[in-house]
């Protein structure tokens, strides 16, 4: 007999370790598959690690990494520190048409991605959930900011979110840590963007999960700058600082590692999901666990392609697959697009300490008035800095001089503003079973062919043109554009194929987050969004998450479930 | 006209050094010895080469009332990047850029007196960047990798740089410590 719990969660990630811990803490026995090995922070965490220390100085093993890690590289963290933390290609392939590039991003261990995300974290407003049911793309979302606010409340509580409030509807304030400070031409930009604007470009600090006190017994950040190779101190939020700890201490949570979940087990007389279906990442076992309800909290992606491999007669093309939208709709961010220049002045002034964060200029467009060549928005990140001796590897000069300078002085301030904006819903932006590739556990992999369309296009334009005057503005010279080619999904916001949705026909997902044809299955990851807004999503799984498993609890007590 | 071919005719314009064959041959027995002892254990670069890599890092980052290059290891950093790190035919064009570099100085860069080589490393930096191979594109690439190699060193971030591995704080706008 297979072994059965209160509860199954895949995934360790972040909204993994939201449900491990929502469901703990509510009494259930809740077993946790993760397909990836633990993380020990005091042996796997290398923040403090310096160049020296490495073979390569912290430029990776080139030729290793471009025969294991040829899509993962592609990611900023995925360095000489941090590669571990990443998946191996080879034996996590997946396919894309040719002219489809799609970069998709990867860690597989207990805390998933949570150990070396971006810690940027906004909550989304009613402009964004109300905006398919403006425009007529994708389908409406079955909720609103009301439903979720308590839940961004009660995440931002437990998890501790440094901010600055600003009282913007477009971007809502939440249960703020005093914000990180700015530094000197970051207070002088957005002082001149306030002015400029008439204060409707409010340039603001980075909103992130990073302590800036101790709080619930975790350390204040200690500045050290490098974040995605872990944190000793656990001082930005994952779930190995924070949600996982809270449910292991309920006394309720199994963890099992190595635990690679092939399908859901579904039973078509109690329609229902009755249990996971896993291979051992070691040893190849097939094992079989069973619970009441089922978390699937694997990442968009990948919990997608356990719904689609979960085929049985009643469902043929996947489990939740009665709509036909199941790997549809797939969204992620666009970036590469803004300008950069130099803010004059300031040169006798620098930081202290590594800010890992930088700053935030929220959506503007078709916030009061619609613009005329694009729906939707996006924001600015980056931030001001100076470049130090990196600047030698690039100017002009040599000599005791020029060594001298790059010791002594820092450069001038610059400064970026780069754009991430909202990808619309679009049914052939699409993840399929690939009938050709399986992984390295036999399990189908995916077939992604997805790529930004007409709108994303015209919002790079506005937001070159519009960041190139935002710098001139503040005075800003030697003004340049940011215009890269990225293929989606290297903004590693990948959403949607599951979307949430108020008629079954048309989604994959109920209100609370349950697969309309199994409702003791719930989906909480970034698989069940209906659309992308321009804000990092992280927060916003994280408050549907911990919404769902309170729901799920409310019905399994009323019987419901 | 590429910049290659730009580069043969400044190369030209580089006066030859005069010295007298008993003097080349005893200066090319002691830069042997010499390069011997630098390169051991090098793996890219060639005792001459190594030699060649040493003085150019030393020309870009010399030992002032801070270490040199070549005090802090920066000639094996760049062998050893040459070696594991670059593609084969990265490293193939490299070295053949410090052939350049030779070519460009009249034939032995190391030849040169002080006063020449500043006149060479000044003409080289000035053209920068340059097709992959010739002698201004390796310039840049061993300078690239000399202020990354110096300024990742231990020697020179624990005495030099020592900006605090565990700040414990951060402040946006301080006063720069002269």
């Amino acid at each position: 007999m297979p072994k059965t719990y209160d509860a199954i969660v895949i995934g360790s990630g972040i909204s993994g370790g939201w449900a491990a811990k929502e469901l703990t803490e509510a009494g259930l026995r809740t077993l946790v598959l993760e397909a990836g090995g633990p993380v020990d922070p005091a042996t796997d965490y290398v923040e403090h690690v310096q160049p020296w220390q490495l073979p390569f100085r912290g430029w990776g093993d080139r030729a290793k990494l471009g025969r294991e890690q040829p899509v993962q590289k592609q990611c900023y963290a995925c360095d000489e520190w941090s590669s571990k933390f990443f998946v191996n290609d080879l034996e996590n392939p997946y396919s894309t048409p040719e002219d489809r590039p799609f970069a998709w991003i990867r860690g597989r261990q207990v805390g998933g991605r949570s150990i070396m995300w971006g810690r940027q974290v906004y909550r989304w407003s009613d402009l964004d959930f109300e905006a398919n049911a403006r425009d007529g793309h994708g389908v409406d979302w079955p909720i609103r900011y009301r439903d979720i606010a308590p839940w961004y409340d009660h995440v931002e509580r437990f998890i501790g979110v440094s901010g600055r409030a600003e009282g913007l509807s477009q971007l809502p304030d939440g249960q703020f840590l005093p914000p990180m400070e700015m530094n000197c031409a970051e207070a002088h930009v957005r002082e001149k963007l306030l002015a400029a604007y008439a204060g409707e470009r409010v340039l603001t600090i980075g909103r992130c999960a990073i302590l800036t006190r101790e709080h619930r017994g975790r350390a204040a950040c200690h500045y050290c700058g490098t974040c995605e190779r872990g944190c000793v101190t656990g001082s930005y939020f994952s779930s190995l600082s924070s949600t996982l700890p809270a449910a292991l201490a309920t006394g309720r949570l199994t963890l099992r590692p190595h635990s690679v979940v092939e399908s859901v087990v579904y039973d078509a007389e109690k329609r229902r999901a009755v249990g996971v279906r896993v291979i051992d990442a070691n040893t190849f076992e097939a094992l079989e666990f069973r619970a009441r309800i089922v978390f699937l909290c694997a990442s968009t992606l990948e919990s997608t392609r356990i719904l689609l491999n979960s085929k049985s007669a009643a469902f043929p093309t996947g489990l939740g697959n009665a709509s036909g939208e199941l790997g549809h709709n797939l969204m992620d961010h666009s970036m590469g697009h803004g300008a950069r220049g130099t803010v004059p002045g300031f040169t006798d002034r620098t930081t202290f300490g590594d800010r890992p964060n930088g700053i935030y200029l929220p959506r503007f467009r078709n916030v009061k008035h619609q613009h005329p060549n694009f729906l939707r928005g996006y924001a600015y990140q980056g931030g001001a800095w100076r470049n130090g001796w990196g600047r030698g590897q690039g100017m002009g000069g040599f000599g005791a001089e020029f060594k001298q300078s790059l010791i002594r002085d820092r450069g001038p301030w610059q400064f970026s503003l780069y754009g991430f904006g909202e990808m619309l819903p679009r049914h052939e932006n699409v993840a399929e079973l690939d009938p050709g590739l399986k992984d390295k556990w036999g399990i189908p992999a995916l077939r992604i062919s997805c790529a930004y369309g007409e709108n994303e296009k015209a919002q790079w334009k506005d937001m070159i043109q519009s960041a190139t005057e935002m710098l001139e503005a503040a005075g800003a010279t030697n003004i340049r554009p940011t215009n890269e080619d990225v293929a989606p999904g290297l903004v590693i916001h990948e959403m949607g194929t599951a979307r949430m949705g108020r008629d079954p026909k048309t989604s994959v997902l109920n209100g609370w987050n349950q697969v309309w044809d199994a409702p003791n299955l719930f989906l909480t990851d970034g698989a069940c969004m209906t659309s992308s807004a321009n804000q990092n999503p992280s927060i916003t799984y994280m408050a549907l998450t911990a919404r769902a498993a309170h729901h799920a609890v409310d019905l399994m007590k009323r019987h419901e479930l | 006209m590429n910049r290659r071919h730009l580069l043969h005719l400044l190369g030209a314009a580089v006066a030859l050094p005069f010295v007298p064959p008993e003097a080349e041959a005893a200066l090319a027995f002691g830069r042997a010895a010499h390069g011997a002892s630098r390169g051991a254990g090098f793996r890219a670069l060639s005792p001459a080469r190594a030699e060649l890599v040493t003085a150019l890092a030393d020309l870009i980052l010399p030992r002032t009332d801070t270490p040199s290059a070549s005090d802090v290891g920066v000639p094996a950093f760049i062998d050893h990047m040459l070696a594991e790190w670059y593609a084969p035919e990265d490293t193939r064009l490299t070295l053949a850029g410090l052939d350049e570099i030779d070519r460009f100085a009249g034939g032995d860069f190391l030849a040169l007196d002080e006063v020449r080589q500043m006149a060479v490393a000044t003409e080289l930096d000035r053209f920068g960047g340059g097709d992959r191979g010739t002698a201004a594109w390796a310039w840049g690439r061993i300078k690239s990798l000399t202020v990354y190699g110096y300024f990742t060193s231990e020697r020179v971030m624990t005495e030099v740089t020592m900006d605090p591995i565990v700040p414990g704080r951060f402040a946006g706008c301080v006063v720069v410590e002269s």
